[in-house]
């Protein structure tokens, strides 16, 4: 039995990187888990892995954007397990890419929609469902707190998320329902390398390319992680007791944000 | 010697004689750590020490005001040299929160009541710091009031939030040592230090009255057990290498 046995948990953007990470070390605790994502064979992959540490797992191909897609995926997520113990807020990532000046109007609104709208509509939608004494991980970034070059839309959702989690904790603690941030600092994921989505390089091939420093935007004494050391620290706030920390960001990162 | 996630290191805890300073250092000692310990209360200490010596540990334990560098450094030279290299630091001592408002301050209570919360950890910090183990861990205990303004407690803010500052440039000098800083907020704990509980002294009293309970105005909020605040800083102090530095890590029940 683990600590998380008779728990459902649902990991947006479940099928590769911190989502999978995510998913797979919940399951390792014992929990139930729900995932989605656009592409069902990355999804199919993870739920191999899921069912292989004994757990159930429910999937779903859904653009976190689109309020019917979510709507329908949610619908079938409480009909399978009839309620959400932990909501991992993951799906996300940097769409635009350019200065404010050259940015790309649908690729910037895109951007903030599938990070921040993103977030409240699986929250919106699931919440009636989140069990009392549950939690919300919504994953961040150290954008979210710090402006980079060529990425506003990105630091705009992100920040957005940051503001969205606050606003949660003062209205979901009476439920004990705790909604912390969760800040991975850079990790070896295909959004991090900026991938060809239709070429994404392998987490080890990523973690040699910055094995001796990270990419130049960040300090020498950054590091670039695993994702499972984020799946970790998401298991970790998961398994907080009642009680324990809302409104609060977690952070891996190793520079001063 | 304890087997425990802490076997064969030395961690030094300041403010040990009472609260989560003394949680701390007893659980540090359960799980195989040696402890050197301060505070300003000789009789308290002493009694956290002779527990700690009882369960095993080899104990250094002084008298020490942190906001006297002789003092600091004296301290610290001597558990290097009774102890050895030092594997964990935290930066508990503080002074308790004032509740004038600046135009009524009482100037040298102010001023010492600000130098106690960053001086002291600067001191302390600066004095331990050539005798710290490469990976060292640090925690300095932070406070909500030093992240937003609280009406009357604008020396026990200004103190912490220049804590949380030095947390940060620490981080930022240090890595290359392998040591890893990180601030950590407690939130409301039953101790003396509890904001609603300052007319109790005896810290049973106050847990037995308090604990769990909502803060007055912060209903989100509950005062904590000092050995919940102790357990989160020893996970903390046993991530593994390259994990995080210059962060914050907080219990409160509320966005700071």
């Amino acid at each position: 039995m683990g600590k998380l046995s008779g728990r459902v948990a649902l990991v947006t953007g479940g099928g590769r990187g911190i989502g999978r990470s995510t998913a797979i070390a919940l399951a390792g605790a014992g929990a139930d888990i729900a995932i989605c994502s656009r592409t069902q064979a990355e999804l199919n992959e993870v739920a191999g892995q899921v069912k292989a540490a004994g757990s159930d797992c429910f999937t779903g191909v859904v653009d976190v954007t689109e309020r019917e897609s979510v709507e329908a995926f949610c619908k079938g997520l409480v009909e399978h397990y009839s309620r959400v113990d932990i909501l991992v807020n993951n799906a996300g990532g940097g769409l635009e890419q350019s200065v404010v000046a050259e940015a790309d109007a649908d690729l910037w609104r895109r951007t903030v929609e599938v990070n921040l709208f993103g977030t409240f509509l699986f929250t919106r939608t699931l919440l009636k469902h989140i069990s009392d004494g549950g939690k919300i991980i919504n994953v961040s970034s150290g954008m979210g707190l710090k402006a980079r070059m060529q990425a506003s839309a990105y630091n705009v959702a992100k920040a957005g998320v940051h503001m969205f989690t606050e606003c949660l904790a003062n209205e979901l603690w009476p439920r004990r329902i705790d909604v912390n941030n969760l800040v991975p600092g850079p990790v070896a994921t295909s959004t991090f390398n900026r991938d060809d989505p239709a070429n994404r390089t392998p987490t080890e091939d990523i973690l040699a390319k910055f094995a001796d420093a990270p990419p130049a935007h960040f300090p020498e004494f950054e590091r670039v992680k695993h994702p499972d050391e984020v799946g970790e620290l998401a298991l970790w706030i998961a398994l907080r007791p009642e009680g324990g920390p809302t409104g609060q960001t977690f952070s891996l990162a190793r520079r001063p944000l | 010697m304890a087997e425990g996630s802490l076997a064969g290191q030395v961690a030094v805890v300041t403010g040990a004689g009472r609260g989560v300073g003394r949680a701390m250092a007893r659980l540090f000692a359960a799980e195989g750590a040696d402890l050197a310990i301060c505070a300003r209360t000789a009789t308290q200490l002493e009694s956290v020490a002779e527990e700690l010596r009882a369960g095993g540990a080899r104990v250094v334990s002084r008298t020490v005001d942190i906001t006297e560098w002789e003092q600091v450094e004296a301290f610290a030279n001597e558990v290097a040299g009774e102890l050895g290299p030092v594997n964990v630091l935290i930066n508990n001592a503080a002074a308790g929160a004032d509740l004038d408002n600046i135009a009524d301050s009482d100037a040298p209570a102010w001023a010492k009541t600000a130098i106690t919360n960053v001086i002291g950890p600067y001191f302390v910090s600066r004095g331990f710091i050539p005798h710290l183990e490469d990976g060292a861990r640090i925690v300095n205990f932070g406070s909500g009031n030093g992240h937003v303004p609280v009406t009357g407690r604008s020396a026990y803010g200004v103190g912490k939030a220049g804590l949380a500052m030095l947390t940060k440039c620490m981080a930022l000098e240090l890595w290359e040592r392998g040591v890893e800083v990180n601030e950590f907020i407690p939130g409301p704990t039953a101790t003396v230090m509890l904001p609603w509980a300052t007319h109790l002294d005896d810290e049973d009293e106050i847990a037995r009255q308090f604990v769990d309970r909502p803060s007055p105005e912060n209903p989100s909020e509950r005062a904590k057990t000092p050995i919940e605040a102790a357990e989160h800083v020893l996970w903390m102090v046993t991530r593994p290498p390259g994990g995080p530095t210059g962060q914050l890590y907080s219990l409160m029940r509320r966005p700071i």
